[in-house]
C-alpha cells in the first residue's frame, strides 16, 4: 500500500515536474510567468482528442499532429502577445496570460462542452505485477515518458547549439545579443519547448484526470507551487518540487485526511515564499541600481 | 477660482442626480446601481494597489469574502448594528491584509501574483471547510441592515446606505492620495530604489498599501452581503478576484473615474450575458489582453478622445479635466 501510494504520487508529481519545467524555462529565458500554460496545454490535448474520435486518427499519429500544432500555437503566443511586451513592466505580461488563461479555458468549454471525456492511455489497462507490487502500467508509462522529456531538454540545454544559446542568453543577454544570439529567436524557441512540454503534460495527464475544460485549473496552480520550491528559476528545483509535491500530496491523502489533497500545494507555495522568498535552490534576488 | 467653483456645481449635480436616481427607475436597476456602487469601492482600493503601487493582487476575492462573512457572522452572532460590523469587517479585512503585505513586500512581480492568488484560493478552502461559523456549502442568508432602530429590507434602502458608504470610502481614498502616502506609494513605484533614499520605507508603506487596499475592499464586501442577501464560498473564488482585476485595468489605472467605468463594467458584463458565462469570462479576458497591448489607459483612452474632440469643437470641458 506504502510503495503503491509512493508510485502514484510520484506518477502525478511528474505531470506537475512537466509543467512546472515549462513554467520555468518560459520564466528564466523571457521574464515570463504564463498562466495561460496548464490551459494551453488542455487545449492541445482537446485537439487531439479531436483528431482521436471526429477524424479517426490513430493514437501515434494523432499525438505528432498534437504535437506540430502546439509548436505553432507556442510561435504565435510569442509573436503576438509576449514579444510586443518585452520591454514593459512584468505586470503587463503577467495580465496578458491571465486573459489568455479565461479565453482558451472558457473557449474550450464552450467547443467542447463541459462533459468529462476519457482520453484513451498509451499503455494497456491492466496493472503490471512487480517484486509482488501491483502498479498501473499508466503510473509507469507517465513516470518514462516524463523522465525521457526531462532528458532530452537537458541534453538540449546541454550540447545542442541552441540549447546553449539559450542557457548564454539567460545569463547575459547584452553579452549574448553581442555574439550574434537573436533573442527574438531565444524567447520563441522557449515558447515553442514550453508548450511542446506543456501538451505532453496534458497528453499524460489527460487518461488519469479524465479530459474535462477544467481539468488543468488545479495542475497549473501544482505546477506553480513545485516550481516555487525551485525559485521559478531552478529547472532541477522545479522536477524535485513537482515529485515531492506529488508524493506529499498522495501520503496525506491516504493517511490523513483526502480533503486536505489540494490544500497543499498553497499551503507550500505560501509557506516558502514567506520563509524563503527566491525558494530552496534558487539564488537570492539581488536589486540592480 | 473659475473652474472650482464650476467643480463643485457639477459634483453637486451629480450628487442630486445620484439622489434622485432611485425615483427614476424600477427596482431592478436600482438594485444593480447598489452593486456599481459596491464595485466601485472595489475598484478604488484595488487600484491604491495596482494602479498607485504597482503591486499585483489575485486574492482580493478572499478580502472581499472576508468582509462579508465576518460581517455578517458577527451580526448574526452578537446582533450589533449594522455600521459597527461593517467596520468590523472591514478592519478584520485590513489587518490579514497588512499579515499578506508584510512578507508580500519581499517578494517582486510574479512571486506576489502567485503568492496573493495561492492566499486567495486558501481562503475560499477555509470558508467552504469551517462549517460551524461560515455555513460551509450551504451558506450563510444575510439579515436585513440594521441601523439603530432603522430596519432596511429594500433595494432604494440599501443604494442609499450604500451611495453613501461609497462616498466616505471615495473620500478617504483620495485625501489619502493626495497626501504624503500617496505620495510615498507613487515614489516606490516609480523608482523603489530613488524612493528609499530619499527615507521612504518600502516594506512599510507597501505592507500599509495592501491593508488599506484590503480593508475598503473588506467594506465593500459587508456591503455585498445583505444587498445580495445570501453568501456562499463558491462566489468567493479567483476568478472573482482575475474579474476584479480586469475591472480595474479597464477602467484604466490610477483614474477615479476609471474606477467608476470599471464598476459599470463589472455590474453590466453579467447582466448582457446573462446564461452565458463562458462568453463573459472569454470577455473578461479579451479586455484583459486588447487593453493590456493596446489602449494603456484603458477606457479612460475613450474619455479623453472625447474631450480632444469637445475641445475641438471650441467647447471647455473643464468638467472632463477634472476627472483626473
Amino acid at each position: 500500500m506504502f510503495w503503491q501510494q509512493i508510485i502514484s504520487g510520484i506518477s502525478a508529481g511528474s505531470v506537475y515536474s512537466l509543467l512546472a519545467v515549462a513554467l520555468v524555462l518560459i520564466y528564466k529565458t523571457t521574464k515570463v510567468v504564463n498562466f495561460a500554460q496548464g490551459e494551453m496545454a488542455m487545449f492541445t490535448t482537446f485537439i487531439a482528442y479531436t483528431f482521436l474520435s471526429y477524424f479517426g486518427f490513430g493514437y501515434f499519429l494523432s499525438i505528432f499532429l498534437t504535437l506540430v500544432i502546439s509548436i505553432v500555437f507556442g510561435i504565435a503566443f510569442e509573436i503576438l502577445l509576449i514579444r510586443p511586451l518585452r520591454n514593459a513592466p512584468s505586470f503587463n505580461s503577467i495580465i496578458v496570460t491571465i486573459g489568455m488563461f479565461l479565453i482558451l479555458n472558457n473557449l474550450a468549454g464552450l467547443l467542447w462542452g463541459r462533459d468529462p471525456y476519457s482520453f484513451p492511455a498509451p499503455v494497456a489497462e491492466e496493472p503490471l505485477t512487480l517484486f509482488g507490487l501491483v502498479i498501473s502500467r499508466l503510473h509507469l508509462s507517465i513516470i518514462l515518458i516524463a523522465t525521457l522529456v526531462m532528458l532530452t531538454l537537458f541534453f538540449f540545454l546541454k550540447v545542442s547549439k541552441e540549447g546553449v544559446a539559450m542557457r548564454a542568453a539567460v545569463q547575459n543577454m547584452k553579452a549574448a545579443l553581442l555574439m550574434g544570439i537573436s533573442n527574438n529567436r531565444v524567447s520563441a524557441l522557449s515558447w515553442i519547448i514550453g508548450t511542446l512540454i506543456g501538451s505532453v503534460a496534458g497528453l499524460l495527464a489527460a487518461p488519469v484526470l479524465f479530459l474535462d475544460y477544467n481539468m488543468m485549473f488545479m495542475m497549473i496552480l501544482k505546477a506553480f507551487a513545485a516550481s516555487v520550491f525551485g525559485g521559478l528559476d531552478s529547472l532541477p528545483g522545479a522536477i524535485i518540487g513537482g515529485i515531492t509535491l506529488g508524493v506529499s500530496e498522495n501520503l496525506i491523502a491516504g493517511y490523513i485526511d483526502p480533503s486536505l489533497k489540494d490544500s497543499l500545494g498553497f499551503l507550500l507555495i505560501v509557506a516558502i515564499l514567506l520563509i524563503r522568498p527566491e525558494g530552496l535552490f534558487g539564488r537570492a534576488m539581488k536589486k540592480k541600481v | 477660482m473659475k473652474t472650482n467653483a464650476s467643480k463643485f456645481l457639477g459634483l453637486g449635480l451629480v450628487g442630486i442626480a445620484l439622489l434622485l436616481l432611485p425615483r427614476l427607475f424600477d427596482n431592478y436597476i436600482v438594485f444593480l446601481l447598489g452593486v456599481v456602487g459596491i464595485y466601485t469601492i472595489v475598484m478604488l482600493s484595488l487600484n491604491v494597489l495596482v494602479g498607485t503601487t504597482g503591486q499585483l493582487s489575485l486574492g482580493h476575492s478572499a478580502f472581499f469574502a472576508i468582509g462579508a462573512f465576518a460581517s455578517t457572522i458577527i451580526i448574526l452572532k452578537f446582533k450589533v448594528t449594522f455600521l459597527l460590523a461593517m467596520i468590523f469587517g472591514g478592519l478584520l479585512s485590513g489587518i490579514v491584509g497588512l499579515l499578506v503585505g508584510l512578507p508580500a513586500t519581499r517578494l517582486r512581480g510574479p512571486y506576489l501574483s502567485i503568492a496573493t492568488l495561492a492566499f486567495g484560493i486558501l481562503v475560499q478552502h477555509v470558508l467552504r471547510e469551517w462549517e460551524s461559523v461560515t455555513g460551509g456549502r450551504s451558506g450563510l442568508t444575510t439579515p436585513d441592515i440594521q441601523m439603530g432602530p432603522l430596519s432596511i429590507s429594500s433595494d432604494v434602502g440599501r443604494y442609499y446606505v450604500i451611495l453613501a458608504v461609497t462616498f466616505v470610502c471615495c473620500l478617504m481614498i483620495h485625501n489619502l492620495l493626495k497626501g504624503k502616502v500617496g505620495y510615498a506609494w507613487r515614489a516606490l513605484r516609480d523608482t523603489e530604489i530613488a524612493a528609499q533614499s530619499v527615507g521612504i520605507y518600502v516594506s512599510r508603506y507597501k505592507a500599509l498599501a495592501f491593508g488599506v487596499s484590503a480593508f475598503f475592499t473588506g467594506i465593500a464586501g459587508a456591503l455585498y452581503a445583505p444587498h445580495i442577501g445570501f453568501i456562499n464560498y463558491e462566489s468567493f473564488g479567483p476568478m472573482l478576484a482575475i474579474a476584479f482585476l480586469s475591472g480595474v485595468i479597464l477602467g484604466g489605472l490610477n483614474f477615479t473615474f476609471g474606477s467608476f467605468l470599471g464598476a459599470v463594467y463589472l455590474t453590466l458584463a453579467p447582466e448582457l450575458l446573462r446564461g452565458l458565462e463562458q462568453v463573459q469570462m472569454i470577455a473578461y479576458g479579451l479586455v484583459m489582453v486588447v487593453v493590456i497591448l493596446f489602449m494603456p489607459r484603458g477606457l479612460m483612452e475613450i474619455v479623453f478622445l472625447l474631450q480632444k474632440l469637445f475641445n475641438f469643437c471650441g467647447l471647455k470641458s473643464s468638467k472632463l479635466a477634472s476627472l483626473k
